[in-house]
């Protein structure tokens, strides 16, 4: 068996002294593609054409090589000796070749197809995630009973302190103003975000009084420069108004400061009796957002006292 | 009138006693529970009065956990935003229930 490059063979007389005769050796020998191989001098056979024979690929197959010796070039009276050798076919002819290259395309082509579908998948639930925190925070807020129950209030602001009703509605319109501005954007500044969440925990405190404390503590220096998807820290705070207990005997606090790359935002615990029914569901989209965003995490913390939550401010 | 109102949002009970005055000069404003905790307490140390203004959804929780641990035998009148809970007010003693922003009709 000889592998496929080989397009040379060489006999050697087994005899002593018969390499002497070696120029005389006759041989030939016919492939399996019709070529014919012809002894040449020092008895090698190679494919007829002796200028080319280094570059041919001989087909693989059995191949009969038939020797003649003569020290007298009588060939026709000498006996024939036959060697019989295989070229084995070349390993990327092989099936199992044919079958791994196959194999391998395949895994390719369905590698950079499903690589394709993770992208478009991945897209989509960007696409998906962005819609749903609009919608939530929309739904929160053109919920109308946020709107009833800010106008009660402003009901008795305007028979007792028009000066204060007027405040409450530019605040109330300023923060319908920006929802409507901001909830369609990606990323909006810390600073816009701080202003909308100003108006609306003006309307929030006007309603639940001295209940309801916020401290807002941030680096000044990165208002401008850092970013944070819109309507964060207001669902965050609407969170903390929604499931704990608002009252003068049991207010709530809600601090929001920066801490290095984080914005903390944390507030007391005083859960209500009853779980609201959407309860996770806007934190839960937060975090996804962020996801998309950033490799920091969003991370959340709960002990009997408080409920943590630390966002990773977003530089450009 | 002894009127008990359980309110949890501060201008929302100042209008709401405004309104009630108006009505009835001669209202007895009882207290003003804002939750169902002060609520509890406050009906463990007192008769029961003889009207209660219930918002629905109090400091702590929803008004109905009150009916669950003491029975009201007053009248209810509910005052809320929210227009979901009125089959649930009307299997209590409730008389009204009344949609925030609350106005005198005419």
């Amino acid at each position: 068996m000889l592998n496929p490059q080989k397009n040379i063979v060489q006999h050697y007389g087994a005899e002593s002294g018969f390499s002497e005769l070696q120029p005389n050796l006759n041989s030939i020998t016919k492939g399996p593609d019709g070529k014919i191989w012809i002894g040449t001098e020092n008895g090698i056979a190679c494919l007829n054409t002796l200028s080319s024979f280094a570059s041919y690929r001989p087909v693989a197959g059995k191949y009969k090589l038939k020797v003649r010796a003569s020290a007298n070039n009588y060939f026709d009276a000498a006996p024939i000796a036959f060697y019989h050798f295989t070229i084995s076919k070349s390993f990327w002819t092989t099936w199992w070749f044919y079958g791994l290259s196959v194999l391998l395309i395949a895994t390719i082509l369905y590698w950079i197809f499903m690589q394709r579908i993770r992208t478009i998948k991945k897209e989509k639930h960007i696409e998906q995630e962005k819609f749903q925190l609009q919608y939530d925070a929309l739904k929160n807020q053109v919920n109308p009973h946020f709107l009833f129950n800010s106008f009660n209030a402003l009901l008795n602001f305007v028979e007792d302190d028009p000066k204060e009703a007027s405040i409450l509605i530019k605040h109330l319109s300023l923060f319908y103003r920006k929802l409507t501005a901001y909830s369609q954007k990606e990323l909006i500044t810390l600073e816009e975000e701080l202003e909308l969440l100003d108006s609306y925990l003006f309307i929030q405190k006007k309603r639940y009084g001295s209940a309801l404390q916020v401290s807002i503590d941030i680096d000044p220096g990165i208002k401008k420069t850092s970013w944070i998807p819109p309507l964060v820290l207001q669902l965050l705070t609407e969170n903390a108004v929604k499931h704990n207990t608002v009252s003068k005997d049991k207010p709530l606090y809600i601090s929001i400061i920066t801490d290095q790359d984080q914005i903390v935002v944390r507030n007391t615990i005083n859960y209500k009796m009853e779980k609201e029914e959407s309860e996770g569901v806007g934190l839960k989209n937060i975090k996804n957002r962020y996801k998309l965003l950033t490799d920091r995490e969003v991370k959340q913390e709960e002990n009997n006292m408080e409920f943590i939550i630390r966002l990773p401010i977003i530089y450009n | 009138m002894r009127i008990l109102i359980l309110e949890d949002e501060e201008q929302a009970l100042l209008r709401l006693q405004k309104m009630i005055f108006k009505v009835i000069p001669d209202a007895v404003i009882l207290g003003t529970p804002s939750s169902i905790e002060e609520a509890m307490a406050w009906f463990q140390n007192n008769p029961m009065p003889e009207l209660i203004f219930m918002d629905i959804q109090l400091a702590d929780g929803t008004s109905f956990q009150v009916f669950n641990r003491i029975k009201i035998t007053c009248p209810v009148i509910f005052t809320t935003a929210y227009e979901n809970y009125a089959l649930q007010a009307f299997k209590v003693n409730s008389v009204d229930y009344l949609l925030k922003p609350l106005m005198k009709t005419m």
